[in-house]
């Protein structure tokens, strides 16, 4: 469904992606796990043409949307949840939720109502807390909005930048349980996670990248069971 | 005393032009995210625009209105082409450059071809009314119709449409609205018209009110809808309105204590005041943008 081929990005004189290929086939969870400063968000904002990329190609379900522009892509069917959660701090939650139905091509006001509704009911807290800033969230419930904005954009495919990032573990919990029921809903999944353990135990298939290369493929499980993924990044 | 309220008047009518053109440039100011210096060329333009329709086409103030309305948009058009789409990932300081070069041009070419005189506007609703001892004009109460109106319209069209909702979002994030499907190049081109639209229709008024049109005027129109902006906090749309009417107030009180000559100082010192005491302004949020 999303093929990435020979990806290159550079910022400046600082090389991010050095040739990068991966591919993530229809209804999968694909992991990409690697420690700081890998290139993972690098590959995600380059596949959704906010960085700028210096070679390679980007094809979605046949098409080259390389040079597609970011809206057009989203609206091609890649939704992407960035790293940092990008809430709007001056708009109220639902209007955060409301801006996702720009990019959402089959939004009509029952689809977004529905969706809307969908959203609230995954996630309580934010109904709860509708009519109040974004900025004014915690951590954890801007996570929580910034993954209930990209199910309004209800895309084929979506990209997560570390959604469990900085939530207390029931909530991550919670977290992956929803990105497989994303899954089972018919949704194709790309996760960049730090913890592997979780993003293995969910994903179908996995990629280890280190300094803008990847160095490793394979299913979740051969990865879990690789000695060296197992000592560098699952804390065995 | 009623030399007091009638200085108030006058400041409260003078500052519904200021807040109108301060609007525009909160307006501006949250959708790119920074300065921009065509701004009292685009005033100036749209004020010409009134004159021409005024005095050649002979027509009432309404279509005049129209004329600098749509004569700003259009120049906003313009700049978007030339100052911001040519240069979309260059630092910001491209912007300012590029902003100053197309702002100089516009003056001199101004000067060229409407001439470096100025105009006498026709007057247009030349009544008035006494109230105990205060006269209110006509032509004051109408402006501020106008500033209300149009404050109204922008408010109404970011709180319930999608490009309004749109606007909000790119000027707070863009990267996120990007994210979620907004074409923020469309709503920069659209954010920008509107605000340069509204600043032609304060030039326009601004002629109206003074009887006169000028191809430098830009310079000093400039820098009122900057520091009204400022005094409201930048890029805060309500903010920019009352900044607007507030120098209005302090310039006339300012001129009654002092002499007209010091009228234009009194921005650049509110200016400074209000960078020294409260740099976010009157209704400035700290640390982000916003329209
Ligand atoms: N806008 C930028 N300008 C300059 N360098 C950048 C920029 N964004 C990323 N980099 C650099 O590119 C490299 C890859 O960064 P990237 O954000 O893709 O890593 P990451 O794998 O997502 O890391 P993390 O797990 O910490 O989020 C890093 O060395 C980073 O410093
Ligand atoms: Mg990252």
């Amino acid at each position: 469904m999303l093929q990435v081929t020979d990806l290159r990005v550079d910022y400046g004189n600082i090389t991010a992606l050095r040739g990068v290929s991966f591919e993530v086939r229809e209804k999968e969870i694909v992991t990409i796990i690697g420690s700081n400063g890998a290139g993972k968000s690098s590959t995600l904002m380059a596949i959704s043409n906010i960085a700028r990329k210096s070679g390679g190609s980007v094809h979605f379900k046949g098409q080259d949307i390389s040079s597609l522009k970011p809206s057009a892509i989203v609206r091609a069917g890649i939704g992407h949840v960035p790293e940092g959660r990008h809430i709007f701090p001056f708009l109220t939650v639902q209007e955060n939720l409301m801006v996702g139905v720009s990019g959402n091509v089959r939004s009509s006001r029952a689809t977004t109502a529905a969706n809307l509704d969908r959203v609230y009911e995954l996630f309580p807290i934010l109904a709860e807390r509708r009519n109040q800033n974004g900025g004014t969230l915690s951590g954890g419930e801007q996570q929580m909005l910034a993954i209930g904005r990209g199910l309004m954009v209800d895309p084929e495919m979506l990209l997560f930048d570390e959604p469990s990032l900085g939530l207390a573990p029931i909530i991550v919990e919670t977290i992956f349980a929803l990105i497989q029921k994303i899954r089972d809903f018919g949704k194709t999944i790309l996760l960049i996670e730090q913890n592997a353990n979780m993003a293995l135990a969910i994903a179908d298939r996995g990629y280890v990248m280190e300094t803008g290369n990847i160095i490793l493929s394979g299913s979740a499980k051969e990865l879990a069971n690789n000695p060296s993924v197992a000592s560098a990044y699952l804390g065995i | 005393m009623n030399y007091y309220l009638q200085t108030l008047v006058d400041g409260i009518a003078q500052g519904s032009i200021y807040a109108l053109m301060a609007i525009g440039f909160a307006m501006i100011m949250g959708i790119l995210g920074l300065v921009t210096f065509t701004h009292g060329e685009v005033i100036m333009i749209g004020a010409f625009a009134g004159f021409y329709a005024l005095t050649f086409l002979k027509t009432g103030i309404f279509v005049a209105l129209v004329a600098g309305f749509a004569a700003a948009w259009i120049l906003g058009l313009v700049i978007e082409l030339i100052c911001y789409r040519r240069w979309p990932k260059g630092p910001d300081e491209t912007w300012l450059i590029t902003t100053i070069g197309v702002s100089t041009v516009l003056k001199s070419g101004a000067q060229i071809v409407l001439g470096t005189e100025q105009q006498l506007v026709p007057d247009v609703y030349t009544g008035f009314w006494t109230l105990g001892g205060v006269r209110i004009l006509h032509i004051q109460v109408f402006m501020l119709v106008v500033l209300f109106i149009l404050s109204a319209g922008l408010w109404l069209f970011l709180k319930k449409t999608r490009t309004g909702l749109e606007l909000k979002a790119v000027s707070m994030d863009k990267t996120a609205a990007a994210l979620l499907g907004v074409d923020v190049r469309r709503i920069l081109v659209i954010g920008n018209a509107i605000g340069c639209a509204l600043c032609g229709v304060s030039g326009v008024l601004l002629g109206v009110y003074y009887n006169s049109v000028h191809a430098v005027m830009g310079g000093s129109a400039g820098l009122k809808s900057f520091a009204s902006a400022v005094l409201g906090g930048l890029t805060s749309i309500p903010g920019a309105a009352i900044g607007g009417i507030l120098l209005g107030i302090f310039e006339n009180v300012g001129v009654l204590f002092f002499s007209s000559g010091w009228r234009d100082v009194i921005a650049f010192l509110i200016l400074i005041a209000v960078l020294l005491v409260r740099p976010s302004g009157l209704l400035g949020r700290k640390g982000a943008e916003k329209v």
